[in-house]
């Protein structure tokens, strides 16, 4: 065995370096997020499915939903499941949904109610196998509730989308990636605050203008991904 | 003969009710209902049992033992306690079990055997005829065929010596056979009034599993399940259960079933539970079950969804052509293929992701609309629209940001009193 071959196993971890994309036996598929440089950054070259992903805003308005929008425009065209959007705060727009690609007939809006009808809701949609993303807006903030759906994403192969207050960012999680999602001039800033197998890295500028001109059905991720400065 | 071919579950046996013919005949045809899945020949006892006829069945099922243990679970399962018997001769099987023998008998000579030490009384006999038998020592079946024949016309009269006869395999035994209703609708009767949700979700799953036994008789499967449950001195209570697919998928229905009892109000004790249902041909669901498993899934989740959240709470999303923003779509049925089909009308340039369900009014400082801070926004894009019906728009649209950086879709009205509104968010 030579250096080479000892580096490419999988179970070997060079620091300064994240872990190889997972074979398929992993629980813990990826899917491209469309940018490039967030992919670099991303255990196993993308979201990871089977997972919980957590993006931390404030306020509205700040491109946290077409941060994932580019990766579940490709999944409704490449797979026949669900992208279920469980309580979204308002509605999904159809047309600006279908401009970015997003094949409309996979949607599924939930509309649930009570706390604890949404909560379980979500948990349903992760665990039934059916469901590619779950978009999520969760009412609890119970570390338990929060692992229970970790574990329904995993049992389900879901990628669960949890979109919360960034009030929560000091709070333990057990989802796979959190984010924290700030507007800027072109786009939004992006900073990761935990990943699996990685550091946390400081904010980086991501374009949406250039992401969005670019239907997701094209084969190559568009889009940049500018560490640590701000476009134009 | 030499097969088994009939059964019967003696009705003695049904003690979960009040010996009322009624309510007796009501458990029967629930019965007949749950057992054609196994046979379409069954003939009702009345007020006492249930004959089957499984010489045909015998194979599908694994044999003679395993479709004797199927019933005896299921008939346990459905909260009924029963005398089972299978014998080659239907008579014979049903007088085993009016003896109270639960027994699985292969062939004829086990048959006769077995029927010889039954008593007399599951004959029938006229109170003279009983006393007449008496006298002669005569208590069980064998002794009573060990006398002569013409003795026992005599005695018996043709009618009971034939049934004798037909016990024992000596002579054809024909049956009217029951036929099912084209609807499900059964009702069943409690024991005692009950508010607690287990016990109903009990008695409810009782119906369910004769509906799904009913079902798989027909190769069916229902699309629509209307539950009643009936009160001592007040409106019933009702409820009903929507599939996107017809199933029969006990597991499932059963499931949905629990799941919709958890928010059903049930303001009284239960006196009886009521359960009606269609049903519709499975042919097609069959087929694409092996196809598209995940297809089948999909509309699983969304029945347990709509089962809990209400009918209401699950769609889908469509576009719809036209240049009313609020208007440019629409929910639908979910996987509605169409959703994504016809011209979206104009090509819409710049569309937020999220749109308000209902136009915010944005307040105005130093002449500028104000959200989270003043908003600049550049060229605007007029929308006049449905002049002809009752909600015309005239507005000019623009992208807004406001100093956190956040991307707004506002508007202003055009004409008087032209009010800005915030309408969506580029996010």
């Amino acid at each position: 065995m030579n250096t080479q071959q000892l580096l490419d196993r999988a179970d070997i971890w060079r620091g300064g370096r994240l872990p190889p994309a997972k074979r398929e036996d992993s629980p813990h598929h990826s899917l491209s997020s469309g940018f490039d440089a967030l992919d670099a950054l991303l255990p196993g070259g993308g979201w990871p499915t089977g997972t919980l992903t957590e993006v931390l805003t404030e306020g509205e308005g700040v491109g946290a939903l077409r941060l994932v929008l580019p990766a579940l425009a490709r999944m409704s065209q490449s797979q026949k499941k669900w992208i279920a959007w469980v309580s979204p705060p308002h509605v999904p727009y159809a047309p600006a949904l279908a401009a970015a690609g997003l094949d409309l007939s996979r949607v599924l809006v939930v509309h649930a109610d009570r706390n604890a009808n949404r909560d379980w809701a979500i948990e349903q949609a992760l665990r039934s196998g059916t469901c590619g993303a779950v978009l999520a807006w969760p009412a609890s903030t119970d570390a338990r509730v929060l692992r229970r759906l970790q574990l329904a994403a995993e049992t389900g192969h879901s990628w669960g989308v949890l979109f919360r207050s960034l009030r929560h960012a000091a709070q333990p999680s057990p989802a796979a990636v959190r984010l924290q999602v700030e507007p800027d001039l072109s786009g939004i800033s992006v900073q990761i605050l935990k990943r699996r197998g990685g550091w946390a890295t400081g904010p980086m500028s991501l374009d949406f203008e250039h992401a969005l001109a670019v239907p997701a059905s094209a084969t190559t991720p568009a889009g940049g991904l500018h560490p640590g400065r701000y476009q134009q | 003969m030499g097969q088994p071919a009939a059964l019967a579950a003696g009705g003695t046996g049904i003690s979960y009710y009040a010996r009322e013919t009624r309510l007796e005949h009501q458990a029967l045809t629930g019965l007949a209902d749950w057992a054609g899945q196994f046979t379409p020949a069954i003939t009702l006892l009345p007020g006492d049992g249930l004959l089957l006829e499984v010489s045909g069945s015998l194979r599908l099922f694994g044999g003679a033992r395993a479709l004797y243990r199927r019933l005896r679970d299921g008939i346990h399962e459905l909260g009924y306690t029963g005398l089972l018997s299978m014998a080659p001769t239907p008579r014979g099987a049903t007088w085993l079990a009016r003896a109270g023998r639960s027994l699985l008998l292969h062939d004829q000579p086990a048959l006769t055997r077995a029927l010889m030490e039954l008593p007399l009384s599951v004959l029938d006999l006229k109170a003279a005829q009983h006393k007449a038998f008496h006298r002669l020592g005569i208590t069980t079946l064998g002794e009573c065929q060990r006398l002569p024949r013409e003795g026992l016309t005599q005695r018996l009269g043709t009618e009971l010596l034939t049934h004798l006869d037909q016990a024992f395999g000596l002579k054809a035994d024909p049956r009217e056979y029951f036929v099912p209703s084209p609807r499900f609708d059964h009702r069943l009767e409690l024991p005692s009034p009950v508010s607690n949700r287990e016990a109903l979700a009990f008695a409810a799953n009782r119906l369910l599993a004769e509906l799904t036994g009913a079902l798989a008789a027909r190769r069916a499967g229902t699309r629509q399940l209307q539950f009643e449950l009936e009160h001592e001195d007040r409106e019933p209570g009702r409820f009903c259960m929507n599939l996107v697919r017809a199933s029969r998928e006990a597991a499932h229905l059963r499931h949905l079933l629990y799941t919709r009892l958890e928010t059903q109000p049930v303001p009284a004790a239960v006196t009886a539970v009521r359960l009606r249902a269609d049903f519709e041909t499975l042919a097609e669901v069959h087929a694409s079950l092996f196809e598209a498993p995940e297809e089948m899934a999909d509309t699983r989740l969304i029945e347990r969804l709509r089962a809990r959240l209400g009918e209401t709470a699950v769609h889908g999303l469509a576009l719809v052509p036209g240049h009313r923003p609020e208007r440019a779509f629409r929910y639908c049925a979910p996987g509605d293929a169409s959703a994504q089909a016809g011209p979206a009308g104009p090509v819409m340039t710049r569309r937020p992701v999220w749109l308000l369900a209902a136009a915010r009014p944005l307040p105005i400082r130093n002449d500028t609309p104000y959200f989270d801070g003043p908003l600049r926004y550049g060229a605007g894009e007029r929308i006049e629209s449905g002049w002809w019906d009752d909600n015309p728009v005239l507005r000019d649209y623009f992208v807004a940001r406001n100093p956190r950086g956040a991307c707004l879709w506002i508007y202003r009205e055009i004409v008087q009193p032209r009010r800005w509104f915030l309408h969506g968010f580029f996010a």
